[in-house]
């Protein structure tokens, strides 16, 4: 088991099910290589805001569905 | 798989109930990190090479989650909002228009009822404030310009009754078989005052409209005709104008095509067998009482004929809004 793991699981508990979803999120394959490295460049130059930006311009509407998070059952 | 960055919970670290929760959280985590290796190669092997730290994993996976919750806000409620937006803006300019329509109407009847009692009026001119607001809301209904003077000239009336009048001979050896239609008004013996209605000696489509929609007016009793025909002839020649018939809500776009009717017959101006008939000048509430003023179309394109006032109006989209009123 890598140490640095126990650093993730000890956050606050209501911030595990974020890590959780982000996750279960990465199971639709549009968030492929490119854009997650758009996603990491927004945040790391314009922050969040500039990130939620990109993400509303690159998947509008669709989003909403997208981020309708797939129960685990799905993802197995 | 993320060999650096995975992860799984110690249920140690927490009390029975959060041991449950943190076991079930495990569970999940892992099952997910499984399965995105399959489901999403792309993003797994991104996250593997990128992230050789759990911190900044965890750190970019809390950072992406809030964008992901913001760009869901935008996509959903700025949607939304822009149509409220949307519909908002409608319902102001359907109310608007709703409120010009009913403007438009109100002062559409007003001007027809206004005009009905105008040529029922003596024979003449409206006084100078009535008149401009008369041609004002004519030139509005019509879309071109209305007067009463035009460049300095005035007929002696621009309210009276309008004559019936025979066809004119267009050119010399025109007879009345050759002319379109309403044979029965005859044809003048003598060609009009103003000349043949040819152009450079040719009957041209535009010389047909103009016989078939030409008015008499009677500038042989304008005061200074006598002294300044010369002047004033060629510019009454074929002199655009328009007689409006209110009684009837119908317009007609003519030439000057004669001199007349003469004083004794009591009529101020004579019309077409075209336009007598087309316009109804002659049906029983319409008893040949009309407006007749100059059309101020410089650049000659105001077509000659009739015009139904009723449709200009539903053009204008007054009668649709009224409905909708």
């Amino acid at each position: 088991m890598n140490e640095n793991t126990s650093e993730m699981i000890y956050e606050p508990q209501e911030e595990n099910p974020k890590v959780i979803d982000f996750f279960a999120l990465l199971q639709d394959p549009r968030f492929d290589q490119e854009v997650l490295e758009q996603i990491n460049n927004q945040i790391q130059e314009g922050g969040i805001q500039a990130a939620a930006q990109f993400l509303f311009e690159r998947f509008g509407l669709n989003l909403k569905q997208m981020s309708n998070l797939p129960q685990l059952e799905q993802a197995q | 798989m993320l060999s650096s960055a995975s992860a799984t919970i110690p249920s140690s670290s927490v009390g029975n109930a959060g041991a449950a929760v943190t076991a079930e959280l495990n569970q999940q985590y892992q099952q997910l990190k499984s399965a995105l290796a399959k489901k999403n190669k792309s993003a797994h092997d991104w996250l593997e090479n990128k992230f050789t730290n759990q911190e900044d994993l965890t750190t970019f996976a809390r950072q992406f989650m809030a964008a992901v919750t913001l760009a869901t806000q935008m996509a959903v409620t700025q949607p939304v909002e822009a149509q409220v937006q949307q519909n908002l803006a409608a319902l102001e300019q359907k109310q608007r228009n709703n409120l010009l329509s009913q403007i438009t109407t109100q002062e559409l009847e007003e001007i027809m009822n206004k005009m009905v009692g105008y040529v029922n009026m003596d024979v003449g001119h409206l006084p100078k404030e009535e008149e401009l607001y008369l041609e004002q809301q004519l030139t509005d209904l019509l879309g071109f310009g209305v007067v009463a003077e035009l460049e300095g000239k005035r007929l002696n009336h621009s309210i009276g009754i309008m004559g019936g009048e025979q066809h004119l001979t267009r050119y010399p050896g025109d007879s009345l078989e050759d002319h379109d239609a309403y044979l029965e008004a005859g044809i003048a013996p003598n060609r009009g005052a103003f000349g043949w209605f040819t152009e450079e000696g040719e009957l041209t489509e535009r010389s047909i409209q103009m016989e078939k929609y030409y008015f008499a007016v009677q500038t042989l009793y304008l005061p200074d005709w006598n002294t300044n025909h010369q002047e004033l002839k060629p510019w009454y020649k074929f002199r655009k104008m328009v007689a409006i018939n209110p009684a009837d809500r119908l317009a007609v776009v003519g030439v000057v095509g004669d001199a007349g009717p003469a004083m004794w017959v009591k009529k101020q101006f004579g019309g077409s067998p075209e336009i007598i008939r087309e316009a109804k000048i002659w049906s029983p509430q319409a008893r040949g009482r009309v407006i007749l003023m100059f059309v101020d179309d410089p650049n000659d394109e105001v077509p000659l004929g009739v015009i139904d006032l009723n449709e200009v109006i539903e053009k204008l989209g007054v009668t649709e809004n009224l409905e909708a009123v």
